[in-house]
């Protein structure tokens, strides 16, 4: 290969402009952008969306979007300017020197093709390993076994859907190991990951790095992944690198009000309270000179509301998708029982597979259940399907959607879908401009498409129709989990007001356990259909809670931890399905006696209103007090 | 596998052609005259008519005609034409031996062309090699066959006589006659069948390029070849399979007009005949025989589409 130079560095960008025609306008992607990164060092580029962050993952493969070019500066991998790689030698190049962990496994391998082959494909330029066919299957199976995939040599003859979605990202990052790369991309390589995979896939991918030493670059907006994983973080700015540096100094001490609000945005489960929003105002004055904001660490604490009337009641839920029940198999959502008050966020918390959408589509109607009884408004019984219900209790009960881009119709006004379900219903509600009062966009918004507002701004538009009608009752699936940190805390704080304002009980579900500390005033965990533990907020992130619970909390990775914890190996695999008996949890339990898998566990009542589903006393289920550990550190560091 | 998948279908078959038959059947009472009177021609006196009637059966009322029918058509017996008074079998059968050549060239010799066109157009999306594919498909689809049979005779028949514009033989032609007379047809079969085949493939191959997993794939630096033939065409060609399976249906149920532009002595041919002179047995069976091979030519589409389908082949839970 030619043009070489200084290949001590792994990567080395400089004054990079790539961009895109629009008509005739050159719209810049990435705009001026240096980055250098030593061999074996890990870099971290944060970023909100649309910040350029995955086009710079894209730039390190040598690879641009169709329409996208490299207007000035250069690319040097390894010492090899990469842009000037063409045909067999840039195909050389990606299947020897890079490669890619993408973002979701289970869409970026093939599905026609059996692992071993898709394997295999890495590393055939490798002549030893491809030598023959014996010695094609030894290196498969042990790059399995590098990763920590269960049976592995059963694996090579399977098909990617066969595989849970975090056995499919081990896989992924098998196959990006393969070639025994000297730079490895991670494309948000856990952001669709349930929490404990999620720390599972990093323990893995740390310890690979410190077995096979290849420099690594890894694109995330979780600062907290960030700063467990990297030794350097780049952050991004819509297209510019706005600081740059060793992660440990750029997190504790940020540089640019931007990262300082990145950093400022993130809930916590160790701090109670909505944190402020993102001030873009702030941070354009100061890219044009004005100083650093000072720092705003105000959090907002929501009070719970006192002793107000049910909104909902579910007793004894049931549900099973099997019509006909299989012998040793049980029901998707067992023996459910819920309370959501007027003005109060019940959280209904779970890892993917735990049953919380069953729940809220059969409190909406949109799923049949077994058996059970809801209650809605404390005197109107639910109907089975939401056929059969009356408009007042449709009206009562509202929903909004986890991708508002996906639930709004893209050729309607947001007038229309606003003041859709009034007419339906035929009351008088909100009228669309009232309505977007009260989530807090401007009026003039009655006439756009969705397609004409930001991410954030749909998703208020969501609210808006889901509460025009005044409802009772709002069943929020996921809603801001597809957001980004800066519009999350306030669509956080929006929830906030519209419970209390309007007396609104929202069933909040939700994976994601900082925001459940955040904003929520009652918390119920879910493991596989099955209630295993409910409290106060407060009382969930204490130091007593359920050993699932204590996993989940254990999990979660946010700046300022100390990072050292690891995931036992196995504890990431979820059973396909609950047990006929027993407690559910009992194979992945770490506390687990002989009765937990014979006989359903007893209800700890560890307050009034704090129940445990164990077997194991109260006094065993303190836990590590990770948590305590935990504020400790952000103190300082906020101090 | 077969209880799951099959037995069910052939259940769903069974109904699909009786429904076919008791429609085409209610179709023909519909249709003004019957056998007795077309046979006759429009002097017979009323005497004759009703004797011919009587001799042939049609006295009886069509819902007995059509349970009589159905009874002896379930042990396999279809009855003789009102026409020629042979048994309808053989003489269906050499018609549908006929169609089978011409649909099976069409098939193999086109429909491989199709697929293979529909892959480059997909690959080379938006560049002139697809631009020229796709309005070449695009032209297909929108002229009627007839159009194209008649362009093609006036070319190669005509212009430039190097195939024979009709079969001149008719119904009597042996295999031999028809070789050269099949090319003709053939073609214009091949071009009205294949613009939809080539529109899905490219479509299906375009959807395909655009997936994640084919840019991981390309992110490996493998050849180009391998990507094509193993990321790309497995996935690409399932969702073509279904159009697949409807053309062929299409050209084995009677290419009607086709075949009467070049006289060719196919199902299609038949059928006209045989409702011009209103005989019903003979026009039942060929009802029979085309809705058994939409039928059948579906069934193999979604089985095929299953063995190609890793995920349909072993669903997830049974691991």
């Amino acid at each position: 290969m030619s043009i070489t130079r200084n290949d001590d560095l792994a990567i080395d960008v400089k004054d990079l402009d790539i961009a895109y025609m629009s008509g005739k306008l050159r719209v810049n992607v990435l705009e001026n952008v240096s980055l250098q990164l030593r061999q074996g060092e890990v870099l971290g580029l944060v970023g909100e969306s649309g910040s350029g962050k995955s086009t710079m993952a894209g730039v390190l493969l040598a690879s641009l979007r169709t329409s996208s070019f490299v207007a000035s500066g250069t690319v040097h991998l390894d010492g090899m300017d990469v842009f000037k790689l063409k045909g067999r030698e840039l195909r050389e190049f990606r299947a020897s020197h890079v490669a890619l962990v993408p973002q979701n496994a289970g869409a970026a391998l093939t599905p026609t093709m059996r692992i071993g082959e898709q394997l295999e494909e890495s590393f055939r330029l490798d002549a030893t390993s491809s030598a023959t066919r014996d010695a094609r299957i030894r290196r498969s199976i042990e790059l399995l076994d590098l990763v920590r995939l269960p049976n592995s040599s059963g694996a090579l003859e399977k098909y990617p859907h066969q595989f849970s979605g975090g056995q499919q990202q081990r896989i992924g990052i098998a196959m990006a190991l393969a070639a025994r790369p000297k730079l490895l991309v991670l494309d948000e390589p856990t952001t669709g990951l349930d929490v404990v995979t999620q720390a599972a896939i990093l323990d893995t991918l740390k310890r690979l790095h410190q077995e096979l030493g290849m420099a690594m670059v890894m694109v995330s907006h979780d600062l907290g992944v960030i700063d467990k994983m990297c030794s350097r973080i780049a952050v991004f700015r819509r297209g510019r690198v706005v600081e740059e540096g060793e992660t440990s100094l750029i997190l504790r001490e940020p540089s640019h009000p931007y990262t300082q609000g990145l950093l400022d945005s993130v809930p916590r489960i160790t701090v109670p309270g909505i944190p402020p929003s993102l001030d873009d105002a702030a941070i354009d004055a100061f890219e044009h000179g004005a100083t650093m904001p000072p720092r705003e660490v105000s959090l907002y604490e929501r009070v719970a509301p006192e002793k107000t009337a049910s909104v909902l009641a579910i007793r004894g839920l049931t549900v099973d998708y099997d019509r006909k029940p299989k012998p040793g198999g049980a029901p998707t959502v067992l023996d459910f029982d819920l309370d959501v008050h007027a003005g109060e966020i019940v959280a209904l918390v779970g890892e993917s597979g735990s049953g919380k959408s069953t729940i809220a589509n059969v409190v909406a109607g949109l799923q049949r259940r077994q058996s059970g009884e809801l209650t809605l408004d404390t005197t109107t019984a639910l109907a089975p399907t939401v056929a059969h219900r009356s408009k007042a209790v449709r009206r009562a009960v509202q929903m909004i959607f986890q991708n508002a881009d996906t639930s709004l119709n893209p050729r309607r006004t947001v007038r229309d879908a606003i003041t859709r379900p009034l007419r339906l219903f035929n009351v008088r509600g909100l009228s669309a401009e009232e309505a977007l009062a009260e989530v807090g966009l401007p009026s003039g918004f009655t006439e756009r498409l969705p397609g004409q507002l930001s991410g954030g701004q749909r998703q208020r538009v969501g609210i808006a129709r889901a509460i025009s009608a005044r409802p009772s009752l709002v069943l929020a699936d996921e809603i801001v989990s597809a957001l980004d940190v800066s519009v999350q805390s306030s669509i956080l704080r929006l929830m906030d007001r519209l419970a209390r304002d309007n007396n609104l009980g929202f069933l909040f579900i939700t994976h994601d356990l900082a925001v459940v500390r955040s904003v929520a005033d009652r918390v119920v965990v879910l493991y596989l259909g099955r209630i295993v533990e409910e409290g106060t907020v407060s009382e969930i992130f204490g130091p007593v809670s359920h050993p699932y619970t204590s996993l989940l909390l254990a999990s979660v990775i946010e700046v300022g931890d100390d990072h050292s914890e690891t995931i036992a190996p196995g504890q990431d695999e979820v059973p396909a399905g609950p047990p006929a008996r027993g407690c559910p949890f009992a194979s992945r339990c770490p506390l687990v006696v002989e009765i937990c898998r014979t006989t359903k566990p007893p209800v700890i009542e560890a307050s009034s209103t704090h129940a445990i589903h164990c077997h194991v006393p109260v006094e065993k289920l303190r836990h590590s007090q990770t948590t305590s550990l935990r504020s400790a550190t952000r103190f300082q560091q906020t101090s | 596998m077969l209880t799951r998948f099959i037995l069910p279908r052939l259940g769903w078959a069974v109904v699909t052609i009786l429904l076919a038959t008791i429609l085409v059947f209610g179709a023909m009472q519909a249709l003004p005259g019957d056998a007795a009177t077309q046979i006759l021609g429009q002097n017979a006196t009323p005497d004759a008519v009703a004797t011919l009637r009587r001799q042939l059966g049609l006295d009886q009322s069509p819902v007995e005609r059509f349970v009589t029918w159905l009874g002896n058509a379930v042990t396999g017996n279809f009855g003789t034409s009102l026409v020629s008074g042979q048994p309808v079998g053989p003489e269906v059968g050499r018609a549908l031996l006929n169609t089978s050549i011409l649909a099976g060239i069409t098939i193999v010799v086109g429909f491989s062309l199709a697929l293979a066109l529909g892959l480059v157009a997909g690959l080379f999306r938006d560049r002139w090699l697809d631009s020229l594919i796709s309005t070449v498909a695009l032209v297909g689809m929108s002229i009627p066959e007839f159009i194209v049979a008649t362009l093609l005779v006036l070319a190669f028949s005509i212009a430039i006589p190097i195939f024979p514009a009709v079969v001149v033989a008719g119904e009597n032609a042996s295999l031999a006659d028809l070789g050269p007379a099949m090319t003709l047809p053939a073609l214009s079969l091949m071009f009205v069948a294949s613009a939809y085949i080539i529109r899905m493939m490219r479509t299906s191959v375009i959807d395909v390029m655009e997936t994640e997993y084919v840019h991981t794939a390309r992110l490996k630096g493998i050849s180009t070849s391998r990507l094509v033939f193993r990321h790309v065409v497995p996935s690409a060609i399932l969702p073509t399979l279904n159009v697949v399976a409807m053309n062929i249906a299409w050209l084995i149920g009677g290419v009607v007009v086709v075949e009467s532009i070049f006289n060719y002595p196919g199902m299609g041919s038949l059928m006209i005949r045989s409702v011009q002179s209103r005989d019903l047995p003979t026009i039942l069976l060929i009802t029979v025989v085309g809705a058994m091979t939409f039928v059948i030519c579906n069934l193999l589409a979604d089985l095929a589409a299953t063995l190609l389908n890793p995920r349909l082949r072993y669903p997830r839970n049974s691991k």
